[in-house]
């Protein structure tokens, strides 16, 4: 009877699995055919003459930095050399413990301001302490403020801001020269509409960097960096472009995308005090533009994109997942709760949202008891093993299928690891993620709930490494 | 049961099928670019004396003669993908010269038949390079490809190519009509599509003005940026006026740019509800060296709005030694409290370039004057070294 029931349940588990295969099948099915319209604008539109038209919106880049001393002088080079004729970058210094503030002023020879007068602030923040300036850039300025987060170091951003869009950008990332104004063209063909639109984080690791620009790229040579790498291909370009063609979109990663800023003050701005903030933000704007019944858009440009770089230790991609989980299940008890299954929330009530409870924020829940009945079930009993083994492969072949789709996608509009043996190690990695890599992220969002539950908001451990570390590690040896 | 054995097996044909037609596909694509790219390559390195004739006679007066073997598609597209970017970077004369050899060697005629392909993707690659190579015969085609396709970015690429190859007016007013009527775009884009015609527009710009609707006439005001030397049209003045707040800054750009603005104009449009206004004016002040206003600043360093404040400030620090005077009496506090740390803080900033760009006597006179200035308010302070 137990090894029945354990049985049936872990059967149900992998039906569980191969359901949310199924629906991602279905996305992806809408990121192919999103694929050929994009892949026009991609190579027809005249991004060289568009960047120094007059007729492009200025833009505000915000840069939340806390303890990014290793990495800030290049981001803040590769942000100050966009193609783009107006844009200001700003840097938010959250209370760094590190030599943030100093490397920025030190390279920059920026001055210090008086903090800047009250009434401009429009949205609440943690106190400024004051901004850096220097006429020579004169794009720049560094704010130091006291310590709230990276969403509030976001608000003191836009309170700063002199212009309507608003882009966020990690510390930890690097802008491709042409990002914002592949971005930019998209908004000007539907201004009115498109409320935010966010960019193609890629990974860095193992591409050379120079001046704050990847100069080549290669793939990873360290395996989770490797594993990260078609983790994102399959995250950004399978599933993004098919639910940003839904308008079902529910994240514009934070490390790059660009903003309405009459909307973000109109919700209030960032929310603090937990991860997951740019989740956060998306849903809002959902949530408020479907409240007031408002024409929108929140789409997602593949072709601008933004290099980051990957944990490559287990403790800080452990940090970094659970903070992840954390965030996720926050969202969903704050906002997803309100919108699941209610009419007026269209895509976002009957499909997003109710994909993201079920099939993300509980599939520890079913992933791990169904994994424990089966173990179970095995100890028990072994007779059904041909049954067990040949769901599992299913699982494995199904998701290394869209794991292969998202490749093609790849191919077909961006073609950045032309190299035909970088395609036989991506295909290989993506199926490799399933013996491992796979469960890992599924227990570290676990924990990432438990750490949730027991009010654990710390952001855990995150150490930044220099760009180009590895080659200068080679170098070395 | 729930667990149906052979449809499991069926799937997993399925999936493994799946998975090999999608190998199959992305190494084909793979492959195929690599023999491409190789083919292209070699097809380049027959032409590079060719290429290298080119550019040696594209400042010389007689014309470029095509290559004298018949050049097969392959080869007329390898061709074309050297010489269109040249078009795009070239204006005048060079660019008139290799518009005639594409025509001579045959690109024109390759893009107008590949412009009926039944494949979206391969039509608007032909309108696109139609586009470039200003094919005027091919812009009633265009138009119907552009009234055939959906409403996307596609649009906008056929769009351009319309604007390049147009040489009627009316046809571009057909098309911003077009645009206009059923796309949500910013009207900046229409006016950067418009721009790329060679064709004077001013005509159609004036007649948008007089339209009822506001998103026409935005363009219209947008694109008479470009023509300020003409006279503004009277209509502009009362768009001044008008509800939208975007038309009432376009105007006023419009007439600032043409500096058709009184005194009692600025004087009133400096003190207007609208910071953004407030903001506009002041900038154009200090950036255009319009020193006859500078008395005009002195409230507007004071104003309750920061940007504005900031603003007012940079430009009279722009505006020669009677806006350093101003900045350095509000830094005093000789208005008052407000508007004082801006001043003080742009005043330093103003010094610090100053003596970072001596280099002529004309410069260290300017310089000596304005630490005159200084210290007639200030004295010889320390905050002054400091500043420098």
């Amino acid at each position: 009877m137990v090894r029945d029931l354990l049985l049936i349940y872990g059967i149900f588990a992998i039906y569980y699995v191969i359901t949310i295969n199924t629906i991602y099948f279905g996305i992806i099915m809408f990121s192919f055919r999103k694929i050929f319209r994009i892949m026009k604008e991609t190579f027809y539109s005249k991004y060289d003459f568009l960047s120094g038209s007059k007729h492009m919106p200025p833009i505000s880049i915000l840069v939340p930095a806390f303890n990014e001393e290793l990495t800030i002088k290049e981001n803040v080079q590769s942000l100050l050399a966009l193609h783009y004729p107006e844009h200001e970058v700003i840097v938010v210094n959250d209370g760094s413990g590190d030599n943030t503030t100093k490397v920025l002023i030190d390279e920059f020879r920026l001055n210090y301001y008086k903090p800047i007068p009250a009434e401009q602030n429009t949205l609440p923040t943690a106190e400024v302490k004051g901004v850096y300036y220097n006429p020579e850039f004169p794009k720049l300025y560094l704010i130091d403020k006291e310590n709230g987060g990276k969403a509030d170091s976001l608000n003191v951003g836009i309170n700063f801001s002199n212009y309507p869009l608003v882009s966020s950008i990690d510390a930890d990332s690097l802008l491709e020269n042409d990002a914002l104004i592949r971005i930019a063209r998209k908004y000007m063909e539907n201004p009115e509409e498109y409320v935010a639109i966010g960019g193609n984080v890629r990974i860095a690791n193992g591409c050379s960097i120079a001046y704050g620009m990847v100069q080549k790229v290669r793939l990873p040579k360290k395996l989770l960096p490797m594993l990260q790498t078609v983790e994102y291909v399959k995250a950004f370009l399978g599933g993004r472009i098919g639910w940003s063609d839904i308008n079902g979109l529910i994240i514009v990663s934070g490390a790059f995308g660009v903003f309405r800023k009459d909307y973000v003050l109109k919700i209030g701005g960032y929310r603090g005090g937990y991860p997951g903030e740019d989740m956060n933000i998306i849903m809002k704007l959902h949530q408020y533009m479907l409240d007031h019944k408002l024409p929108y858009k929140i789409d997602f440009c593949p072709d601008a994109v933004c290099w980051t770089q990957a944990p490559d230790t287990f403790k800080i991609l452990g940090s970094q997942r659970k903070r992840w989980g954390r965030g996720n299940l926050k969202n969903m008890l704050e906002l997803g709760t309100q919108m699941f299954m209610r009419p007026r929330y269209k895509v976002m009530g009957w499909l997003t949202v109710p994909y993201n409870i079920i099939f993300e924020t509980l599939s520890p829940y079913f992933r791990i008891t169904g994994f424990l009945a089966l173990v179970g079930y095995s100890l028990i009993d072994m007779t059904a093993w041909n049954i067990v083994a040949i769901f599992m492969l299913i699982n494995v072949l199904y998701g290394t299928l869209i794991g292969m789709g998202s490749l093609l996608i790849e191919e077909l509009a961006f073609r950045r690891f032309p190299r035909i043996r970088d395609y036989f190690k991506m295909v290989l990695y993506t199926i490799l993620m399933f013996f491992g890599y796979r469960q890992l992220g599924i227990l570290w969002r676990f924990l990432g709930h438990i750490q949730f539950f027991r009010k654990n908001n710390s952001w855990g451990t995150m150490t930044r490494t220099s760009w180009n570390e590895d080659e200068k590690k080679e170098e070395a040896a | 049961m729930f667990i149906n054995l052979q449809a499991a097996y069926w799937m997993i044909a399925v999936l493994i099928t799946l998975m090999i037609i999608l190998m199959g596909i992305t190494l084909g694509i793979k492959v195929n670019k690599k023999l491409s790219a190789k083919k292209e390559n070699d097809c380049l390195d027959d032409f590079h004396s060719y290429l290298y004739y080119l550019q040696v006679q594209l400042d010389n007066q007689a014309m470029l003669r095509p290559p004298k073997k018949t050049l097969s598609s392959f080869e007329k597209k390898v061709l074309q993908n050297t010489l269109l970017p040249w078009i795009e970077r070239l204006k005048g004369v060079h660019r008139e010269k290799l518009l005639t050899l594409c025509e001579d060697i045959g690109l024109n005629h390759y893009n107008k038949r590949r412009l009926q392909s039944p494949w979206s993707m391969v039509r608007l690659d032909a309108a696109y390079n139609l586009g470039i190579l200003r094919d005027q015969e091919v812009t009633s085609q265009l138009m119907s490809l552009l009234y055939r396709s959906n409403f996307d970015s596609s649009v906008y690429i056929i769009a351009r190519s319309i604007a390049q190859t147009s040489d009627n007016p009316g046809e571009i007013k057909d098309l911003v009509l077009y645009l206009v009527n059923n796309g949500k775009q910013h009207p900046h884009l229409i006016a950067d599509i418009s721009k790329e015609s060679s064709l004077d527009l001013r005509p159609v710009y004036i007649q948008f003005l007089y339209e009822d609707n506001s998103k026409l006439n935005k363009i219209g005001l947008i694109g008479l940026q470009e023509q300020v030397n003409e006279e503004i049209p009277e209509i502009v003045h009362s768009s001044i006026k008008s509800e939208d707040k975007e038309i009432r800054m376009l105007a006023l750009q419009l007439c600032m740019s043409a500096m058709a603005l009184t005194e009692k104009d600025v004087k009133y449009y400096l003190q207007f509800p609208d910071w953004e206004i407030r903001n506009l004016f002041a900038d154009w002040i200090g950036y255009s060296g319009l020193i006859q206003y500078t008395e005009l600043l002195k409230e507007r360093i004071q104003d309750s709005n920061w940007i504005v404040s900031r603003t007012t400030a940079k430009s009279l620090a722009q505006l020669g030694e009677h806006g350093f005077e101003i900045l350095c009496q509000t830094a005093a506090g000789v208005h008052g409290e407000r508007g004082r740390e801006t001043a003080e803080e742009y005043l330093k900033e103003k010094l610090k370039q100053t003596i970072d760009n001596l280099s002529q006597v004309e410069d260290i006179t300017e310089y000596n004057q304005k630490v005159f200035m200084y210290q007639k308010y200030f004295g010889k302070s320390y905050d002054l070294i400091n500043a420098l």
